[in-house]
């Protein structure tokens, strides 16, 4: 998008880029947040649901009477009535054989799958209801593990789809078999990912009420979920109008997951069945075992072709992704990495095979980095293996490697232009930060008196910005170019700014944000802007803070409207001194003439006249301060080409992590030494929040790492429910982590801002991984999977 | 998660507690400090019709000594034990055992008592009862009784407790150490992360001649290695066979092997507990030798 | 079943009577009841901390005790912490100084963790501001800019 003026320099700023309190952070100490639990109506009924026993069986008959004789009971409500009233959701590979709905119908296909509905005027009511529900299940043979279900004769997921392959394909770019053919050597490794996701502490939560009278759905839910209700009115079966739901709610954390739309389709439903609101509040079991909020489960075999000096001339990648039962969005995830494929390096051609397959678990769903965690991991470790073949140092061949700085733009294989980066320089800033030195020879003091020590590092391509472009890739149905923020900025009689956002917000402060850069562009103090979040339907188009895209485009969005709005004020002070508007300037919050300063109108008088003296504004001129700016993703509205060539996110941010661990050879356990990186996100708008993003995201990382997993038994029983046995880390777990900014500000955006929120998450897995082999080396052992557990290293070790 | 429906009683006197439980039919559970049972009445794994709160019970948040015992009641918390001076003069093992129980916000309310009587295996505080061989006091309709608690633990989370009883404390060993000898403790932990549940721990309380190093008398325990924490006799013998004690350390750790029959579950392999436990052992040796 | 059970107890203050079944947890009881929605349920077994709040000055996880079980106590929540409700207190302006936090969500259990530690210990180190800490999961904010939060608020100092 070509902004009519420059974007903001940087000597100017006065806010963007400096310490300031986030705004949200006042509510949450005083305990005042308000989420989608805490939203209470008169006459609200509450939710419970009855799990599937088993990963895969016919539904032959259930038996609700005892259930409805329960006093306080309000109704219940099966499958099938709902599976008659409601449409299915929304897959986004073309599966339409899969039929997904909030309640199981003839077959359920994993255990902890809904089934049955209760609602009743209190929770711990509804719970003692689904006990007494009755369903009589036959058992069919259920498929588990991906190598296994992408085999043509494994047994079917779904009936409707007998193979469990829902999506394949391979797309090559550039010369694949010549780069290979011409050089030297070759490696092959294989990655596995288990499945874990980043589990907010908050489980998804939904109220949902029907209005007979004005015949709209109002709804409060703890979600981050592009086309939110759109989805909800799709299902439904009722307009998209007919459905309001409400931004202004504080959402527990996502990091991706909170998509909710089954609990929002099932509330919705529930709601206008009974003729009352209802709360479905997942309990932490129902969650683990049947939010489908689960989180990728991938196993990577990736071939390199490089040359002596450890340049990676070509690669190929091919990715098995176990979907667990419905598909949904998830498969996508596959698809968002195809415009970061290379990473960060000028690997000149690529063949890509992606397959996703369903098995008789629950769901994933996106998590942060929409599938380049994953997909990093692989690459990283992969470049750590060029590095121990042709005998140079990690650090340095990743140099080698890097796309120059000044090659930007910078058009990747695949078709993504890389907007801009420094990578050389951040990956030396992230060397100083550790101490890189001082820490090998700490490894190697200690590996001199047996001590397992290692030291590792990985780097990151960031995208940013959410051109979900990546709909279309996969899916030519899918024909939407269009993602959108919208903001919308209003300045009332007295002067006040106030502006309204469509999203909302899971901590990533974007009230501070939008308050942050209209500060900026108005001259005003940000703490004096007040931002609220929109409803679906007061609010502008929005594609939801997904894909660490709300800097880059909602950023844009506000000064989009804010300039519209100086414009205004300008020609309105203009008018007022009897001048042309090429007369006159800001000067601060004063409008003056510019051949006589003195001459002047101020902010408030401006904003009196708008509002309240037709008779002083210029003719035909529309009353009031208010602009609206709906700002396209920078850099999309293209489809991809028929060799799924295509233009990805608009922004790349970059970060390098250096890890030194050490393990306890007595039980495996790996320790933290330290933890060092250096990031670059373009322009910073607030220090406090970006290093929160970074931190927050190694934390998740680690997580992945070293603890976190959804763990099957060979019947489909999800083993890890409780958070005793899903393990996340405390503050024992997460070390004290140095880390220093670098910034290479986008020349796409208004400020140089780039994305930020998915790094972390992108990068940590594949350093701390490093590190352990690292520390592992001299004994030839080495680790491709996370998590990684004491168990898996002293098996390893023995 | 929301709990069966249940009624409760808080009562007053150890008789009404009584009353209660026999009442109930083997229908009530206990709730002392709650951080074991909460969970498990919230996730409908236990189902009692009645709920009896013994936190009412006068005089059963008293920590008491003789010179051969130190009694802990049965409302005694786990913070007041790890902050008691009579503790870590007493019974320092426990002292050391304490701050690896849960976190402090779970010691806040959790009982000591209550941990021993859950009877998980792989808890800290009945690995420490096991090696100070405590003696469980219970009160029940047919009379008070006691049981030394290797007889108590019958199992994985079982107890050898009627469902009409009631433990009302427990005597952990504390007599002193021989003339001349020097009290030592050592406690070693393998957890997946602080505060989680042990997946091996060892416990270790020598007597030490100060002038010789002799152990004179040694205490040594692993918990997460069966279906109760387990007493490791041959490699007390082997402590205190040895001229001197650090000599012995790898005799006694070596002896702990044949002793010890872990199963597997989700965190840890039976053969990964099985080879952490020696490991675990000598560290808990050291530490205690260290404090000579 | 489905007995009452009339508990008095005092909220950051002020003496409540209520009638209750005796499964209802105290974070329920808060929550729903009292309307006091700033302490917070993440898992119900008490794994997480969110739900962390003071019974008689100790900070317990409200999850897992029963709203009859504190008949008579003095129970302190995160709306109990701010002298009026409006001024923040030294630890929640620490807090908003520092940036420790981001959805909100574990932050009231924080607090509380961070006002039982605070109270024993003045001058916490590092470590002993994790221990205390340990207890309490959160995903957003990888718990550095929380210690950084309650090392500010040991200080003393006035907010940056």
């Amino acid at each position: 998008m070509i902004l009519a003026e420059p974007p903001v320099g940087t000597a100017a700023r006065r806010f963007v880029g400096k310490k300031r309190r986030p705004v949200e952070d006042r509510r949450f100490v005083l305990g005042q947040g308000r989420y989608a639990a805490d939203v209470t109506l008169p006459h609200l009924h509450h939710v419970a649901v009855v799990t599937s026993p088993y990963a895969h069986a016919r539904i032959v008959h259930v038996d609700v009477r005892a259930a409805l004789a329960v006093p306080g009971v309000l109704g219940v409500a099966t499958g099938a009535e709902l599976r008659a009233a409601c449409k299915p959701l929304r897959q986004y590979i073309d599966v339409p054989e899969i039929a997904w709905y909030p309640l199981a119908g003839e077959q359920t296909v994993y255990a902890g799958e809904w089934v049955v509905a209760v609602v009743a005027s209190e929770r711990a009511i509804a719970e003692d209801a689904a006990e007494l529900v009755e369903v009589t299940f036959e058992e069919i043979p259920a498929v588990l593990d991906p190598e296994r279900a992408i085999e043509p004769d494994a047994p079917p997921t779904h009936a409707a789809h007998p193979s469990n392959v829902v999506y394949r394909r391979t797309f090559r770019w550039g010369e694949v078999e010549r780069d290979f053919a011409r050089a030297p050597h070759r490696l092959r490794g294989r990655y596995r990912w288990h499945r874990s996701a980043t589990v907010p502490i908050e489980t998804f939560s939904v109220v949902a009420a029907w209005n007979a009278g004005t015949n709209l759905l109002d709804v409060w839910a703890s979600i981050q979920m592009p086309q939110f209700p759109e989805q909800m009115a799709q299902s439904l079966g009722i307009p998209l109008n007919a459905v309001r739901v409400h931004f202004d709610v504080d959402v527990g954390g996502s990091y991706g997951v909170k998509r909710g739309i089954k609990h929002g389709v099932l509330a919705g439903y529930l709601s206008r069945r009974f003729g009352v609101p209802v709360k479905f509040v997942e309990d932490r079991l129902e969650n683990m075992r049947g939010g489908d909020m689960h989180g990728p489960d991938r196993i990577f075999d990736v071939e390199v072709a490089f040359d002596d000096d450890g340049v990676v001339r070509s690669m190929k990648m091919r990715t098995l992704d176990d979907e667990g039962a419905y598909p949904g969005r998830s498969p996508l995830q596959m698809g968002k990495p195809v415009g970061a494929i290379v990473g960060p390096y000028t690997i000149g051609s690529v063949e890509y095979e992606a397959i996703a397959v369903v098995t008789n678990k629950c769901s994933q769903v996106a998590v942060r980095g929409f599938g380049q965690a994953p997909t990093n991991f692989a690459i990283e470790l992969t470049m750590d293996r060029v590095a121990e073949a042709v005998g140079i140092d990690r650090f340095e061949v990743r140099r080698r490697n890097f796309i120059p700085p000044d090659a930007f733009p910078y058009v990747i294989p695949s078709g993504t232009p890389y907007d801009s980066g420094d990578y050389g320089v951040v990956l030396g800033k992230a060397v100083d930060c550790a101490g890189l030195d001082e820490l090998l020879r700490w490894r190697d003091a200690g590996r001199a008196d047996g001590c397992l020590r290692g030291v590792g590092v990985a780097t990151c391509l960031e995208p940013g910005g959410g051109n979900a472009i990546f709909e279309a890739l996969f899916n030519p149905k899918n024909e939407s170019t269009t993602f959108p923020e919208g903001c919308q900025v209003k300045i009332d009689r007295t002067g006040t700014i106030s502006a309204q956002i469509g999203v909302a917000t899971s901590g990533q402060g974007h009230e501070t944000l939008v308050s942050t850069i209209l500060g900026e562009a108005f001259g005003v103090e940000p703490d004096r802007i007040r931002v609220i979040h929109a409803d679906s339907l007061a609010g502008l188009p929005s594609q939801s803070p997904v894909a660490s895209r709300m800097a880059i485009v909602l950023g844009d969005a506000a000064l989009g409207a804010a300039r519209k709005l100086k414009d205004k004020m300008l020609r309105i002070a203009a008018h007022r001194l009897g001048a042309a508007a090429e007369e006159c300037a800001w000067d601060a919050d004063t409008v003056r003439r510019i051949a006589d300063p003195a001459a002047n109108v101020s902010w408030a008088e401006i904003a009196r006249i708008a509002h309240t003296a037709y008779h002083l504004l210029p003719p035909g001129m529309e009353p009031g301060l208010q602009a609206q700016f709906v700002q396209q993703v920078q850099g999309g509205g293209t489809l991809p080409t028929a060799e799924g060539v295509v233009r990805m996110y608009p922004c790349q941010s970059f970060s390098a992590h250096v890890v030194a661990i050490e393990i306890d050879r007595d039980t495996g356990r790996i320790a933290f030494h330290r933890y060092a990186l250096a990031h670059d996100c373009g322009t910073v708008i607030n220090p406090d929040i970006v290093r929160g993003m970074v931190l927050g995201g190694i934390a998740h990382g680690i997580g992945a790492a070293l603890y976190e997993r959804f763990q099957y038994d060979e019947h489909g029983q999800l083993l890890t429910q409780a958070l005793s046995d899903y393990l996340m880390p405390t503050t024992y777990e997460v070390p004290h982590v140095e880390m220093v900014e670098h910034e290479t500000p986008s020349p796409l955006t208004a400020f140089g801002q780039k994305g930020v929120g998915e790094g972390g998450y992108m990068t940590t897995p594949a350093a701390v991984v490093a590190a352990i082999n690292d520390a592992l080396a001299p004994g030839g052992a080495r680790i491709a999977h996370v998590p990684v557990t004491p168990v898996d290293v002293l098996e390893l070790l023995a | 998660m929301k709990p069966v429906d249940f009624d409760y009683v808080r009562p007053h006197s150890l008789a009404a507690a009584l009353a209660a439980l026999a009442g109930a039919n083997g229908e009530a559970k206990v709730i002392a400090g709650g951080q074991s049972l909460g969970p498990l009445l919230n996730m409908r794994l236990v189902r009692p019709a009645l709920l009896v709160d013994v936190n009412a019970l006068p005089g059963f948040d008293a920590i008491e000594e003789r010179e051969q015992w130190v009694r802990v009641g049965a409302t005694v918390r786990q913070r007041d034990a790890e902050r008691s001076e009579l503790v870590a003069r007493r019974l320092p093992l426990l002292r050391d055992a304490l701050p690896f129980v849960g976190h402090a916000h779970t010691r806040n309310r959790g009982t000591v008592v209550g941990s021993v009587v859950h009877a998980d295996p792989t808890a800290e505080i009945p690995l420490v009862a096991v090696c100070l061989d405590a003696v469980v006091e219970i009160a029940g309709p047919r009379g008070a009784r006691e049981a030394p608690v290797a007889d108590f633990y019958q199992g994985y989370l079982a107890t050898d407790l009627a469902a009409d009883e009631l433990v009302v404390g427990v005597r952990f060993g504390a007599h002193p150490p021989a003339a001349g000898a020097v009290r030592v403790t050592g406690f070693a932990e393998m957890a997946r992360r602080e505060g989680d549940f042990a997946i091996v721990a060892a416990a270790v309380q020598l007597d030490v001649e100060r002038e010789s190093r002799r152990v004179r008398e040694a205490r040594l325990g692993l918990a997460g290695v069966g279906g109760a924490p387990v007493r490791l006799r041959a490699s007390e013998a082997a402590l205190c066979a040895g001229r001197d004690g650090a000599s012995a350390f790898a005799d006694a750790v070596a002896a702990a092997g044949p002793a010890i029959d872990p199963d597997g579950d989700l965190h840890a392999t039976a053969a990964y507990r099985r080879t952490i436990a020696g490991p675990l052992l000598a560290r808990a040796l050291r530490l205690a030798w260290a404090r000579l | 079943m489905s007995a009452r059970h009339t508990v008095t107890v005092t909220f950051n203050g002020r003496e409540h009577r209520a009638s209750v079944p005796a499964r209802r947890s105290l974070a329920d009881f808060l929550r729903d009841d009292l309307q006091l929605t700033g302490t917070h349920l993440g898992c119900e077994h008490g794994m997480c901390g969110a739900c962390t709040v003071l019974l008689d000055g100790a900070a317990v996880r409200s999850c897992i005790l029963y709203a009859v079980q504190v008949d008579g106590a003095q129970v302190t929540t995160v709306e109990g912490l701010s002298p009026d409700g409006t001024t923040l207190s030294p630890l929640q302006d620490a807090f908003v100084a520092c940036h420790g936090l981001q959805c909100g969500f574990c932050t009231p259990g924080m607090l509380i963790a961070a006002t039982e530690l605070l109270r024993e210990n003045a001058a916490p180190s590092e470590d002993e501001i994790r221990t205390a800490l340990g207890g309490n999961l959160c995903r957003c904010t990888g718990y550095q800019q929380i210690v950084e939060s309650v090392q500010l608020a040991a200080r003393g100092a006035d907010a940056r």
